[in-house]
């Protein structure tokens, strides 16, 4: 006898609108394949769209505002932990998330670029497929148009590989037509991919059923993109030809993607892996040179030595450094950072608290602003870690003996933020940006790199104070992402074991 | 399907306003301020009915929460929302929204040339207050928040001060149902009002309640 196959999925969302807009957009996808809509408000507010064909029935509620709803299921505490997804698709019945989405309507530039990436880490570390559908041209405050930034993609690629899950970078508008959603293949791309992943749950096949060819055209689309904008972000992208050949890489990240058991790691062998000083072209290695700091600070005049002696390579100078704030908002912030490092129980050997107004300069604005930028990097990649090592203990002798690493001595990532906004060091935009830094940089790859962080001026207790350490959506990350933070004073922090040193 | 039970907060409390106007023929939401997504931006129909933009917020401006139109009856309202009757009644908020609502005023009425909105540049510009509730408000809490907020829109000639829309969105604990109601107080002489709320509430769909 036959059997309607039914489905009632959950759609959480960072609100009502984002809920409303993926069903709507679901529908329409519905619709094109011969399929009914009805919509109605339960509770007078909250829609329910019901999407029927002669073989299923698919109901879709919205509930907006994560945390307006009780009981949050766990799936979904555990996933919002690691950042908010615009939206997500839940079934109570099975306690399972099908899919999460990030979207934006505005291109992020400076920091901002990669602000949500920590979100796409997420879900992929709970192998749930993710998109992030973001403008690829937009307008800046400055009425100019920018496109966007190379990263979210390259982690997306990665994570895609790495934990075997969808992971992908949507791009609509195009340079006339900037932030418009209806430009571009993205949206398209985008729900069309939700639908076809809906359809086959619904119908109790594997959700990645059929999903492969559309998962490979969006990687083909991802590395279309990142061959064409790369060289306006850096000076080298390691593994070209691969890239250039997104016709087979594409394919070959997509098998990943589903969870492929042919899916063939040597055949991306390299792939935005970024290698060892030796193994970088000569004529990127021969660029790498001290440069000047703006402000000066003993570690990152170190790094920036490193770069000049072959210790370490960068990839740009262009480490954006935003508006200089005023003499008065640094004493302020001096200020702050003074007290809360005095809460802190003694360190031993000692660390002492050295940062003052006077050590940011003037930018000779008339505004009395002062800069904030130390080195113009804020990405430096180590062959090795004892050498690295030796560079922190130079800077901050009372760090001799005390950093280990459990890996050996292997390549590191350092990621420095000069930052001197409350309460951004764990949260946004850093908290990206460190998410899609270690993943391009190698936390995962197959020769991997250690993960270390570096805040001139911010002080550790706002990560671990008397042994505890904070709760938030940064530490989270951080915790599972760097091996170790070092702040000023050079007090070095592990989250991962709770340690100050 | 499991049973979760909800909080009424602001962005419920709007949204299920927002859906009566969905519901409506004659109003659009030109604007509304949740917390992300493609909604920064102040969208209108031209003459034609073809969708665009009329003006796009700067990151650091303030923006009111709802902005509806009425083609028909040639009314803006303009909307400040929270959770709950006293959150709008706190502080210095009435002078703040009131603020958002002239400056917003300035800016749509430079307008006229736009494609998009100069055709609506002498629409009546209504300030309205939109809360959360779990029992219906008194006559006596909404007298004394409408006038708060008239007290201050009457401090800048230029906005419309003959009435103020307020929309209460009622929770019923047992149903968990949201139900809106519209209230109103004109500040017109009695009789010769020229704001008709029982047009505003009839197309809404709204019950209406002085």
């Amino acid at each position: 006898m036959f059997c309607l196959q039914k489905k009632i999925i959950e759609i959480w969302a960072d609100s009502f609108h984002e809920g409303n807009w993926c069903c709507e957009n679901i529908s329409k996808c519905a619709v094109d394949m011969g399929a009914s809509i009805s919509l109605e408000y339960l509770n007078g507010f909250q829609p329910k769209y019901v999407i029927k064909t002669a073989t299923y029935e698919l109901s879709l509620i919205v509930y907006g505002s994560y945390k307006s709803w009780s009981p949050m299921p766990t799936p979904i505490k555990e996933l919002i932990n690691w950042g908010k997804p615009d939206f997500i698709a839940y079934d109570s019945e099975n306690d399972k998330i099908l899919f999460a989405v990030e979207e934006t309507a505005a291109t992020p530039t400076g920091n901002q670029a990669t602000q949500r990436c920590e979100r796409q880490y997420g879900s992929a570390r709970f192998k749930i497929p993710y998109w992030y559908l973001i403008s690829e041209f937009g307008v800046h405050r400055d009425g100019g148009v920018r496109r966007d930034s190379i990263w979210p993609t390259i982690a997306a690629i990665k994570l895609s590989i790495i934990k075997r899950t969808p992971c992908v970078v949507l791009h609509y508008s195009d340079i006339n037509n900037p932030e418009d959603y209806s430009i571009g293949t993205g949206l398209n791309l985008l729900f069309k991919s939700l639908h076809k992943l809906l359809v086959n749950y619904v119908q109790e096949i594997d959700i990645l059923n059929g999903m492969k060819d559309y998962l490979v055209e969006q990687y083909k689309e991802m590395l279309v993109f990142l061959l064409s904008q790369w060289e306006n972000v850096i000076d080298f992208l390691p593994s070209e030809a691969l890239i250039k050949d997104s016709q087979n890489t594409s394919k070959y990240i997509a098998e990943f993607a589903v969870n492929d058991p042919s899916a063939d790691r040597s055949k991306l062998n390299g792939l935005l892996e970024w290698p060892t000083i030796a193994n970088i072209p000569k004529a990127i290695r021969d660029k790498q040179t001290a440069k000047p700091l703006l402000k000066y600070d003993k570690l990152c005049s170190l790094f920036e030595r490193d770069l000049g002696l072959g210790k370490a390579y960068s990839l740009s100078n262009n480490a954006g450094s935003g508006k200089p704030p005023t003499a008065d908002k640094i004493s302020l912030w001096v200020a702050q950072q003074k007290a809360l490092f005095d809460r802190s129980p003694k360190l031993e050997p000692e660390a002492v608290f050295t940062m003052k107004t006077s050590d940011f300069p003037d930018t000779g604005s008339n505004e009395n602003r002062r800069h904030i930028t130390t080195a113009k990097n804020i990405v430096y990649l180590y062959d090795s870690w004892n050498e690295l090592k030796t560079t922190i203990e130079e800077a901050f002798p009372r760090l001799k003996g005390k950093l280990v690493s459990p890996y050996g001595d292997i390549p590191v990532f350092v990621y420095v933020s000069n930052s001197l906004k409350p309460g951004r060091l764990f949260g946004d935009p850093f908290t990206g940006q460190i998410s899609a830094f270690s993943i391009a940089f190698g936390k995962f790859d197959p020769a991997k790199r250690m993960v270390i962080a570096y805040f001139p001026h911010q002080v550790h207790t706002q990560a671990i104070l008397n042994g505890v350490v904070s709760e938030n959506k940064g530490i989270t990350i951080m915790t599972e992402l760097t091996d170790y933070i070092i702040f000023h004073a050079g007090v070095a922090v592990s989250l991962s074991n709770g340690r100050v040193i | 399907m499991k049973k979760y039970t909800y909080k009424l907060t602001e962005e419920i409390a709007r949204w299920a306003f927002e859906v009566k106007c969905r519901q409506s023929a004659d109003w659009y939401i030109a604007f509304t301020n949740p917390t992300a997504g493609p909604w920064k931006v102040i969208k209108c129909t031209d003459r034609e009915g073809k969708l665009g933009e009329v003006y796009r917020f700067d990151l650091e401006e303030t923006r009111p929460d709802i902005i509806i139109v009425n083609d028909k009856l040639e009314i803006v309202i303009i909307i400040e929302a929270k959770d709950s009757l006293n959150k709008l009644l706190a502080g210095d908020q009435a002078e703040k929204s009131v603020m958002v609502v002239a400056n917003l005023f300035k800016t749509l009425s430079g307008l006229y040339k736009s494609p998009f909105w100069g055709h609506r540049t002498k629409y009546a510009i209504v300030t309205g207050l939109l809360w959360g509730a779990k029992k219906n408000s008194t006559l006596s809490d909404r007298n004394i928040l409408f006038d708060k907020y008239h007290t201050e829109i009457v401090k800048y000639p230029q906005l419309d001060s003959r009435i103020i829309i307020g929309i209460e969105s009622l929770k019923n604990p047992k149903s968990e149902e949201i139900c809106c109601v519209m209230y109103y107080k004109s500040y017109e002489k009695n009789g010769l009002e020229t704001i008709s709320p029982a047009a505003i509430a009839h197309t809404l769909n709204l019950d209406l309640k002085e």
